[in-house]
């Protein structure tokens, strides 16, 4: 069974602004921003918990039904390892 | 006999020293009295003097300007090199008001009557950490005083409070055709802010009916490449040349922007060469006419705003040096700083209403 715990990829510098999450890439000096849900995501992901436990914190938080959040997380999360957000280290 | 005088400056921590005739120096020195500080021989002090109506930095000799004179290429580059030097804090173009929750950012283009909406309302009991300079301390979020002088034209059409005006126009002091006077020589003493303060609110003056971006600019450039320049200026998409001089050793051009082509990433990069000594952006000027409109804007929004108009923003600047060049992650520490201001966009209305609603804002 393979484990997937994303954890933030070290290059990017962060601003949180309240209303928006600001990540700048410093290797091409580009910012994404990031909504209040992205944003929340983004920081639960530590490298050690995994894509289940964070459905699971952002379902109590937003109150929304566990199935629907883990479809819309996972394509969430694909987006920011596309854009190198942050990286996977894969656990066998 | 012309009569030299020297002074010498403090200004945000870097040491600037001028000297020439006292008819060009005295101005200036006026408008910056606040800043001063003793005579003595700094090795950091940058020294711009005017000899035989030629200006110089450091000993070298600029270029003779084009338009304008002497008096006016001493005063831009005394500007120029204080705000080349500042790189601990991203000066804004803005007048800051202050009141006991902190300081309210007014920023603005010039034109769109930041300093009469500080003046109005320091008039009724809000002090000013200045009116056209706000110094942000990125890391501790706060706005550093900025004692100018106020430049104004006392007979302008600016609805500055009948009472300011009149102090103004006593005013025994002018620069460059506008009258001006210290901060609290014209509101008094109490009014004028010492100390950094806070960065409550961001407010964003413009016109409902203009664009954010500039209509057109005025540049002044010396170098004996400026042919060259106009060569550049005029491969970029979307500009188009209105009006220009140029010499063998220097060049003044005015621009059209046409914003559907997308000229000002082109443009900013050629303005950032050092050799582009002056430019003055003009925007659509607000018609102070019916209601004013306030919009809560998000503050990534307002950053991009403040960063468009950062007065020490220049490429060979200390501030994008400290940066390496990157204007993101400029962006990004201005952006930090406003993590617990409330930003807004304020379309300007009739003078009065802006001012009260401005001052509903204030009390949060």
């Amino acid at each position: 069974m393979v484990s997937v715990q994303p954890r933030k990829n070290d290059r990017f510098q962060c601003k949180d602004l309240g209303d928006e999450f600001l990540a700048y890439d410093s290797e091409q000096d580009e910012i994404h921003v990031l909504n209040g849900t992205a944003r929340d995501i983004y920081l639960l992901c530590d490298g050690q918990t995994e894509i289940d436990a964070i459905a699971s914190s952002l379902c109590e938080k937003y109150g929304v039904e566990s199935r629907r959040a883990l479809t819309d997380i996972e394509k969430v999360l694909e987006d920011m390892l596309r854009l190198g957000l942050l990286t996977v280290d894969s656990q066998v | 006999m012309t009569v030299k005088a020297t002074h010498d400056f403090c200004v945000l921590g870097h040491n600037i020293r001028i000297t020439g005739p006292a008819d060009l120096v005295d101005p200036i020195a006026y408008a910056y009295r606040r800043f001063a500080t003793s005579s003595e021989d700094r090795p950091d002090t940058v020294t711009i003097s005017v000899t035989d109506a030629r200006v110089s930095v450091e000993g070298v000799v600029l270029p003779t300007p084009i338009l304008g004179h002497e008096g006016k290429q001493l005063y831009q580059e005394f500007v120029q090199q204080t705000m080349d030097r500042v790189s601990e804090y991203a000066v804004l173009h803005g007048a800051c008001v202050v009141n006991d929750q902190g300081a309210c950012l007014l920023a603005a283009p010039s034109g769109h009557g930041k300093s009469s909406l500080a003046l109005a309302l320091a008039a009724s009991g809000y002090r000013l950490t200045g009116d056209d300079y706000a110094p942000l301390d990125m890391a501790k979020g706060v706005v550093l005083p900025f004692p100018r002088a106020i430049a104004f034209y006392p007979e302008g059409k600016a609805a500055v409070p009948e009472a300011i005006v009149r102090r103004a126009r006593s005013s025994k002091h002018s620069l460059f055709g506008k009258q001006i006077a210290d901060i609290g020589e014209l509101l008094g003493e109490d009014t004028v802010v010492k100390q950094p303060v806070p960065l409550r609110t961001v407010v964003l003056l413009n016109d409902r009916n203009a664009t954010d971006q500039p209509i057109s600019v005025d540049i002044g450039y010396y170098g004996r490449d400026a042919l060259r320049f106009e060569k550049d200026l005029l491969g970029v998409d979307g500009i188009e040349i209105t009006d220009s001089v140029v010499t063998a050793t220097a060049g003044q051009w005015t621009l059209g922007l046409d914003h559907r082509r997308y000229p000002t990433a082109a443009l900013n990069a050629l303005l950032d060469r050092p050799q582009v000594r002056s430019e003055k952006r003009v925007t659509t000027r607000p018609s102070f006419a019916g209601d004013p409109r306030l919009t809560a804007i998000p503050r990534r929004v307002a950053a991009d705003a403040l960063c468009q108009e950062i007065l020490n923003r220049r490429g060979s600047g200390a501030l994008l040096k400290r940066y390496n060049g990157s204007l993101a992650r400029l962006f990004l520490d201005v952006a930090g700083a406003l993590r617990d201001v409330r930003c807004y966009q304020l379309e300007v209305g009739d003078f009065g209403q802006t001012v009260s609603t401005i001052q509903t804002v204030l009390r949060g």
